[in-house]
């Protein structure tokens, strides 16, 4: 069975996050439908699901691929010293994945960071839920 | 002259009470406060909600029917962050959609409509 080149890039960035000690504990996983049941979301939830995949030819020998990975960090809040502490782990989190020395994943090289929503205030409003989505993009160059 | 259908609804809104309703257990975390009453489910629905690049939410959702005065001596009006333990469920007042989380039904206000997501004990 072959392999997907986008999920194994995300099963990558979801190791990678797993490596590393953040200021929040989370156990980040990939996943192919990203919904989060509300009753689920009491505890910190990241996941990283495969977003956009785009691929151009370089030359005859060369194509250039291009990843889209979501990271969402979703939890329920009943106080906003708690989305503090969250917003703090999105930035962890994007500075982490821009770092020059996490720049080289699953053999890809990233090339940008996204965060849209930074939070998104509807789910606030309507379910308390801390919801933030990070979209990372990676290069890669193989053999055509 | 009575007004027949006030008087009715008025009625009507107690016959609920007395045999359509059964208890929950109402709380307010963080007052710590708690009450046993009678409640009746009105709609009841699962939802998603808007997704952020395919990140979303699910949840069930219901209304809640209440008597005004079985919340007002112990919690006053319902408010966004209280719970409902119903069986083993817990639901917790939310707003829908920018709405308020809940409203009053009848010209005399005698029942409470309360929107409620499910969430975890």
């Amino acid at each position: 069975m072959s392999t997907s080149r986008i999920v194994a890039q995300a099963d990558a960035v979801a190791a990678l996050l797993n490596e590393h000690d953040f200021s929040l504990e989370f156990d980040a996983s990939r996943k192919y439908v990203p919904i989060v049941l509300l009753k689920d979301a009491e505890k910190l939830n990241v996941i990283v699901v495969p977003r956009a995949f785009s691929s151009e030819r370089l030359s005859r020998a060369e194509v250039e691929d291009t990843y889209s990975i979501d990271v969402g960090i979703i939890q329920r809040i009943q106080v906003d010293e708690a989305v503090d502490a969250l917003m703090g782990l999105v930035g962890e989190v994007n500075d982490f994945l821009s770092d020059a020395e996490q720049r080289i994943v699953g053999g890809a090289t990233w090339i940008s960071t996204n965060n849209d929503p930074i939070y998104a205030p509807d789910h606030m409003n309507e379910m308390r839920q801390f919801t933030s989505v990070i979209t990372v993009a990676y290069l890669m160059r193989r053999g055509a | 002259m009575s007004d027949l259908l006030s008087s009715g609804a008025s009625w009507l809104a107690s016959q609920r009470r007395a045999k359509l309703a059964h208890d929950v257990t109402y709380s307010r975390p963080s007052e710590g406060l708690e009450a046993v009453v009678p409640a009746t489910v009105g709609r009841s629905e699962f939802e998603e909600s808007a997704g952020y690049g395919g990140v979303s939410a699910s949840f069930s959702t219901r209304d809640y029917l209440l008597t005004t005065a079985d919340l007002a001596d112990v919690f006053g009006e319902p408010a966004a962050g209280d719970r409902i333990l119903d069986g083993a469920a817990t639901w917790e007042v939310l707003s829908p959609g920018g709405q308020p989380p809940f409203g009053y039904s009848g010209q005399n206000r005698e029942t409470v409509r309360v929107h409620v997501k499910e969430v975890a004990p």
